[in-house]
């Protein structure tokens, strides 16, 4: 029975972790496929969001199958248990998004303010742009005074008293959105007052209306993504500089046996940023030298990877569930890593592998990682001095390396200022402004291109690795609907080779002839996940322009693997926003059958969003397809 | 004779053993798909609070059955492994079966109408799910 479980879990991968699950297989070197079957069956009522353990008259479990109680103790029914459980979700989502913006914040607070700071402002431009956005006045002032101003009004929108956390939702939503939203008290006061609510109304004897928590749930996330995720972007761009196209590879291939490897692995790109800056130090060299390395391979996994990937082009090891593998090559010298989706198992694996492990945040401490605390402050003493720790390392490798030769080519960069530029190569300026996505509505308004997908999210063991991600984004190029991603999920379709400008070549007429055109790979790689943001941004641009509400554009979003608590957030911010999101796994709520219809069915009627969930990847393209087309009919396109 | 072993030690409370069963012997083989169609355990985890302890109710499959012998349709018969099978075209679902058995690990279905009970996954899959879901091996396969 294991067995089965095993073989059906790892029945899908790509060449280098197929590679590398052999070699761990046969070290007997535990990885999460092993601990995902060693969990089978998953607890029932957990997966249909029907157990509370909010108080200690609990835990109570609502039975899903007709026999047993139907209310918990306090008398909470199966829609107000899932529906507090899926709130408190969206609540730590937002939260890891937000607080992640609010370092950038405070970090572009330093950049302005002191001399002295790592830090500088690096794309000024930008910078006045974005204050000008937030009617902040820049004319005729220095940058650092209008960095400064800037980092406090964002800071602001995490805890301010009056007022709401509206800079970007007043600046670039649809008027009619906005309209709507106002109408149903969506905006967010603040980003940190949704998310204290959201545990507030859902203790013991506070909210017990499924429709009130939920609604208080769209509340808070649009606090994350048109607010605490979009404010990271946009201030990691001013500080660390807006990216533009890059190229590199990915996957375990890239890394080096003769070089020390470093992994930059979980979210921000503060520290990562800083890592890259400080391997060009002349003393990287020398250390390099005295060990017999060829010098620094920096490569990385999940979202600090992209932050650090979309600016300097660095090379992706691979996704979420190939963390492990990569300190299974026995190349590894050290993970420098920061915060969120950092598998507690890599503080084991450090008793079988040479890899230290250095965690840097005071937020996030692993048992067997060494801890060397990153400050804003001593940035590039810190990061160099994590430079100088791994490079020590080389010297204790030890046993057989196994680097599987696979990589494949990837395009990333796709800011939504490169996307512009890259539309203004094709924009006519004698007959029409350049800097719009004019080109973009045109293309999809004519049918050239027939819709847009925002493909996102995680791995999960539940779907065999990459398998859906592979199959949807397959399908959706064939039928001319161009991708945009974001986060892990961005770098599963890059392994299969979607991020490069060959893979135009996979699609169909329409979606070919426009990369052809434009000189783009037919998925853009837009970022870590909280870059979501920059597809929000771009979404609204083209309602904005079009004259029309997000949810009337021809547009969908899917998470085929998602598993973090921040997805739910995402989703539920897409959802509200109006967009039809699909979800390849099951949130935890299909045991509370109001719940699971006002998710799936009747918030549409409300936001214009709703939630698709269907595990089966060509079901999953079918229904996107039908409500893309659902949607020109529509509009008459 | 085959039968399921219950350990009370061991057993947690966590009703897994019920879900499996119920996925089990529902025509979708999911849970969701199980909650939808109504299926039902044959198995049922109950707290005895004289005792505070719990208790599996499932079918013993007794040697000498009671439940064969109170059947008029001559619906209930044992297999090689000495399992008491129910035959759905035989059952006319008149519930002596379940008046008869010391047990409770006999009902009729009400959305069936037919007797269900503990077939040991006889023609349902390899193992007993409940045995295989059973996530501190309170359950196990006597024979």
């Amino acid at each position: 029975m294991a067995d089965k479980a095993r073989d059906l879990v790892t029945s899908y991968m790509d060449d280098a972790t197929k590679e590398m699950l052999k070699v761990t297989d046969a070290a007997g070197v535990e990885t999460a496929f092993d601990r995902f079957v060693a969990q089978q069956p998953q607890c029932g009522f957990g997966q249909m969001g029907v157990c509370c353990r909010i108080c200690a008259m609990g835990p109570c479990r609502v039975d899903p199958f007709g026999n047993g109680p139907k209310k918990g103790v306090c008398g909470a029914d199966a829609d107000n248990i899932s529906a507090r459980f899926i709130a408190r979700m969206i609540a730590a989502g937002s939260s890891a998004h937000s607080d992640h913006g609010r370092d950038i914040a405070h970090t572009l607070y330093m950049a302005s303010t002191d001399p002295n700071c790592d830090y500088k402002i690096t794309d000024e431009d930008k910078c006045l742009r974005i204050a000008a956005e937030a009617g902040i006045a820049t004319e005729g002032r220095d940058v650092k005074e209008v960095g400064k101003d800037l980092a406090e009004l964002m800071m602001n929108q995490f805890g301010q008293i009056h007022g709401h956390a509206d800079v970007f939702v007043k600046a670039r939503a649809p008027k009619q959105r906005q309209d709507k939203w106002n109408e149903l008290g969506l905006v967010p006061r603040s980003i940190d007052r949704e998310i204290v609510e959201i545990m507030h109304r859902t203790h013991i004897g506070v909210d017990s209306d499924y429709v009130n928590i939920l609604t208080q749930g769209m509340r808070c996330s649009l606090g994350d993504g048109w607010s605490g995720s979009m404010l990271a972007t946009e201030l990691s761009d001013i500080i660390f500089g807006t990216p533009s196209v890059v190229e590199t590879e990915i996957n375990l291939g890239a890394l080096k046996e003769d070089h020390v490897n470093i992994a930059l692995h979980g979210h921000e790109p503060t520290l990562s940023s800083m890592v890259v800056i400080a391997s060009k130090d002349p003393k990287v060299a020398e250390w390099c030298e005295e060990v017999g390395a060829k010098g620094v391979n920096l490569v990385g996994i999940c979202c600090t990877v992209n932050e650090v990937l979309m600016r300097y082009g660095v090379a992706p090891a691979g996704n979420f569930l190939q963390q492990e593998f990569a300190m299974a090559t026995g190349a590894l010298d050290s993970y420098i890593v920061d915060v969120q989706c950092i598998f507690p198992a890599l503080g084991d694996l450090t008793k079988c592998y040479h890899t230290r492990v250095y965690t840097t945040s005071p937020k996030a401490k692993i048992i067997g990682a060494n801890h060397i605390e990153f400050s804003e402050d001593k940035a590039y003493e810190i990061a160099l001095n994590l430079l100088h720790e791994s490079i020590m390392n080389f010297k204790n490798r030890k046993g057989d390396i196994v680097i599987p030769n696979h990589k494949e080519k990837l395009v990333a960069g796709f800011s939504v200022e490169t996307i512009i530029k890259a539309l203004d190569g094709v924009t006519n300026s004698h007959a029409h402004p350049i800097g719009t996505v004019k080109p973009l509505c045109d293309a999809l308004t004519s049918g050239v291109l027939r819709g847009a997908v925002a493909m996102v999210g995680c791995n999960n063991p539940h779907v065999p690795l990459d398998k859906a991600h592979k199959a949807i984004v397959e399908k959706l190029l064939q039928n001319d609907v161009i991708v945009v991603q974001t986060g892990c999920s961005a770098l599963t379709c890059a392994k299969y080779g979607f991020l490069s400008y060959e893979a135009k070549d996979r699609c169909s007429l329409g979606l070919k002839t426009v990369c052809e055109l434009v000189g783009i790979p037919p998925v853009l790689h837009m970022g870590s996940c909280v870059d979501i943001s920059r597809i929000i941004s771009l979404v609204a641009a083209c309602a904005c322009y079009l004259g029309v509400d997000i949810d009337q554009l021809p547009i969908a979003a899917s998470a085929p693997e998602w598993m973090s608590e921040k997805a739910v957030a995402i989703g539920t911010y897409a959802v509200t926003s109006g967009v039809f999101t699909h979800l390849g796994v099951a949130p935890q709520v299909l045991g509370a059958p109001n719940v699971t219809k006002l998710l799936t069915q009747d918030i549409e009627g409300v936001v214009g969003g709703k939630f698709f969930v269907e595990p089966d990847p060509d079901k999953a393209v079918e229904g996107i397809l039908a409500a893309i087309e659902a949607k020109r009919a529509a509009l008459g396109i | 004779m085959a039968k399921i072993a219950f350990k009370k030690d061991l057993c947690v409370g966590c009703k897994t053993c019920e879900h499996a069963c119920a996925v089990a012997h529902s025509k979708a083989k999911d849970l969701v798909g199980a909650i939808k169609e109504g299926a039902k355990s044959r198995v049922t985890i109950k707290y005895l609070a004289d005792k505070n302890a719990l208790k599996a109710v499932q079918c013993a499959q007794c040697g000498k059955a009671k439940c064969i012998e109170a059947c008029p349709a001559d619906a209930l018969t044992k297999d090689e492994r000495g399992v008491v099978i129910c035959d759905h075209d035989k059952c006319v679902g008149c519930t002596l079966c379940e008046e008869f058995c010391p047990f409770d690990a006999i009902v009729v279905d009400a959305d069936l109408d037919k007797a269900i009970k503990c077939d040991l996954c006889h023609g349902v899959c390899d193992e007993p799910a409940c045995v295989v879901a059973c996530p501190t091996k309170a359950l196990s396969v006597k024979e």
